[in-house]
């Protein structure tokens, strides 16, 4: 236990000086199609990952209030958000109707067995990323409160200007 | 322990100081820890302290090569995962991903099709492990074609367990092939998996080889879906189907229709005798080899989680309709921002069993145990659910939630809750819930929620109130669940909770009295005692 608090303590110290690029795992379209996430790109632009399930309120609260303002994001910035479902199969033949009648023009894909989501170290979902253009992590934060997104879209705007 | 840190660290170092194009580090830390006090008035035992703590770390070299491990720690766990006490490194894995082969040795998880078959992964929550230690090899020969392969034994708590799993698994994109240009998309996939295990019994001449094969399809048009998988499982006699030698099947069928602003989904599920474990004397969620999906809302609110569905392996035929609808802006009902609507109805039928070729009783040990037909229900009902939900924006500031629920919960079959003197009974069960959601400025709300759930069985009604604030960073909620319909006793299981977020850290503490029951998540579920104490819980990703 000492041990482990000490670890953490280091953590918090050093994990400003770390900064990775997104791990290569296979995850899938609504359709069924493999595709690795190394293959994300948006033109040397910024990328939002969001991981989410149709039992997360908070997750589905967050993609919502994108929604809102997404156009005008992409405007200004060219940003894209990609949404990645961590639902097990119970769910998987409910995402494509979900998302549809939500009307999310995100990128989607789905990662039935938390593989991607076990790649990153993600623990807890509301879980968010943002990526400069060369696909680096720069940012990240879990849970989401309302408004949260205004904060967001603040890194992403320092990231292309 | 020690070791382990200062290699971690080491290894951090080491790598970090590299150039960063070249290696990334990814990992996270869980801390939990709990303390139990005793209080009579919710059956409480005093008991140690528990605390189960994880750490993850994965070193990616170049996008090619991975390392990964998980530390894990666990003290005084409560007696469902007893077993996990103790401490080590309990996940090893070296991956090499180039030229279109992806090969892993080591612990692994993964999972063909929804899982009927095959599924290896790791809930903390629920305690699950099963994490195949071995090898597996994954293959692309060309774009749209995944070939996976894989052999190993699950993790058992600390040890293996003695079964021998074997696998493979296809999947085929044909748009990549035929139909190029065609709006319809179809992808096809099948799966072989095996299991060896010595025949030990001394009573019955067992196979020690159980193959169970599949196959399954998701065709795609604009907005039309269809989904479907089919399993069969050889003879495998085990305690869980009281050792009969019947094959087992499974058939799971879902369309789906939507457009912006309306969603329909309609499944359909067949399971008869599919629990598929790598020792067949393997008890609760221990050594599933398989995942049985359950055709039902998987619900959030404490009270609607009171009477859970749990998958049946053994048989169970069920359906679930779902309906997602944008009643539009500026619409009567819709009002400035529009109303969602979602309705959920699923069910859940025991299967129709008459008496096997062999012997004219069903379900003797050593015979073939049932005949059952392929299309008709049995005569019990397991379950089954209704939700209707509104969700509301009232202005810029408010938004309101409204749910109602219907359920009707078999307990005479699912055998899932405690009972006061040992009877089992059908409870039918109607739920009220009003969340209201009011934002005071950006990232700082007020959420409340009332719920209702009234019963005449069982343990009468229930009543639940809690607020919470979420203030930046911070936030503090109190809640109290009370039931006081018990026939015997009224008990309130108040919590207070509060903690900070920030960026990918998260701590919680709580202090507060929780209820004994199920912990559920998709059907799977296992054993919370009653509890009066303290939590904590720290998670941090990096």
């Amino acid at each position: 236990m000492k041990n482990l608090s000490k670890i953490i303590i280091c953590f918090f110290i050093f994990n400003t000086t770390l900064s990775q690029k997104i791990p290569s795992v296979n995850i899938k379209t609504f359709e069924g199609k493999t595709v690795n996430t190394s293959s994300f790109e948006n033109d040397g632009n910024p990328i939002i990952i969001s991981f989410w399930a149709l039992w997360c309120k908070n997750c589905i609260k967050e993609l919502e209030a994108i929604t809102e303002i997404y156009e005008e994001w992409q405007e200004e910035t060219n940003v894209k958000v990609i949404a990645i479902s961590i639902d097990d199969s119970r769910n998987s033949s409910k995402l494509k109707p979900f998302v549809n009648s939500k009307g999310w023009e995100f990128e989607l894909y789905h990662d039935p067995n938390s593989d991607f989501k076990r790649a990153l170290g993600v623990n807890s979902i509301p879980h968010t990323f943002l990526l400069n253009g060369k696909n680096i992590i720069v940012s990240e934060h879990i849970g989401y409160t309302d408004g949260q997104e205004e904060e967001l879209y603040e890194k992403v705007l320092k990231l292309v200007n | 322990m020690k070791q382990f840190t200062i290699l971690a660290f080491s290894l951090i170092f080491v790598f970090s100081s590299f150039s960063q194009e070249k290696f990334s580090i990814y990992g996270d830390i869980q801390i939990n820890g709990q303390t139990f006090e005793e209080d009579s008035s919710i059956g409480a035992e005093k008991r140690d302290p528990s605390s189960q703590n994880y750490l993850n770390l994965t070193l990616d070299f170049k996008d090619y090569l991975r390392i990964g491990s998980r530390f894990e720690l666990h003290s005084n766990p409560i007696p469902d995962l007893k077993r996990y006490e103790g401490g080590g490194i309990s996940n090893k894995f070296i991956q090499f991903q180039k030229w279109n082969l992806d090969i892993t040795l080591g612990n692994f998880y993964d999972q063909f099709g929804s899982g009927i078959l095959f599924r290896s992964y790791f809930d903390p929550n629920l305690g699950i492990d099963n994490s195949m230690y071995g090898a597996r090899i994954k293959y692309r020969p060309s774009s749209g074609i995944d070939l996976i392969g894989i052999i190993g034994k699950q993790r058992n708590y600390w040890e293996l367990g003695d079964g021998l799993v074997r696998g493979f698994d296809a999947q085929v994109y044909l748009n990549d092939y035929i139909f190029k240009k065609s709006k319809t998309t179809v992808s096809l996939g099948g799966s072989f998996v095996t299991k060896f295990e010595e025949d030990n019994s001394t009573k019955y001449i067992l196979p020690e080889n159980v193959g169970a094969w599949s196959n399954r399809i998701n065709i795609s048009r604009g907005r039309w879906s269809f989904d479907g998988e089919y399993a069969h499982k050889i003879n495998d006699p085990n305690p869980d189907n009281g050792l009969i030698y019947k094959n087992g099947n499974s058939l799971i069928l879902s369309g789906s229709y939507s457009k912006k602003g309306l969603g329909i989904v309609l499944s359909g599920k067949r399971v008869d005798n599919m629990s598929f474990r790598s020792d067949r004397n393997a008890e609760l969620t221990q050594l599933n080899i398989n995942f049985l999906t359950s055709l039902n809302k998987q619900q959030s609110y404490s009270l609607a989680t009171l009477y859970p569905y749990v998958t049946q392996p053994n048989g169970e035929t069920g359906m679930q309709f779902d309906f997602f609808y944008k009643i539009p802006k500026n619409s009567l009902l819709g009002g400035k921002y529009g109303t969602e609507l979602n309705v959920n109805f699923s069910n859940c039928y025991t299967l129709h069993k008459t008496n096997p070729i062999d012997t004219n009783t069903i379900g003797i040990s050593g015979t073939y145990g049932y005949e059952s037909k392929f299309f008709k229900f049995g005569d019990e009902k397991i379950f089954q659910e209704l939700n209707i939900s509104l969700k509301k924006k009232i202005n810029k500031k408010l938004k309101l939630n409204t749910t109602y629920i219907n359920v009707f919960n078999n307990d005479k079959i699912l055998k899932s809750q405690l009972t006061i003197d040992g009877s089992e009974e059908k409870i039918f069960a109607n739920i009220f819930i009003l969340e209201t959601e009011y934002k005071l400025k950006s990232r700082h709300t007020i959420k409340t929620e009332i719920q209702h759930l009234q019963t005449k069985q069982h343990f009468g009604n229930w009543g639940m109130g809690m607020i919470e604030f979420n203030l930046g960073s911070f936030f503090f909620s109190a809640q109290d669940l009370f039931n006081y319909g018990h026939p015997n006793s009224a008990n309130h299981y108040y919590s207070v909770t509060t903690g900070l977020v920030k960026d990918s850290h998260r701590i919680e503490l709580r202090y507060g009295k929780v209820r004994a029951g199920l912990f559920c998540v998709g059907g799977v579920c296992r054993e919370v005692p009653a509890s009066n104490g303290f939590s904590i819980n720290f998670t941090y990703s990096f």
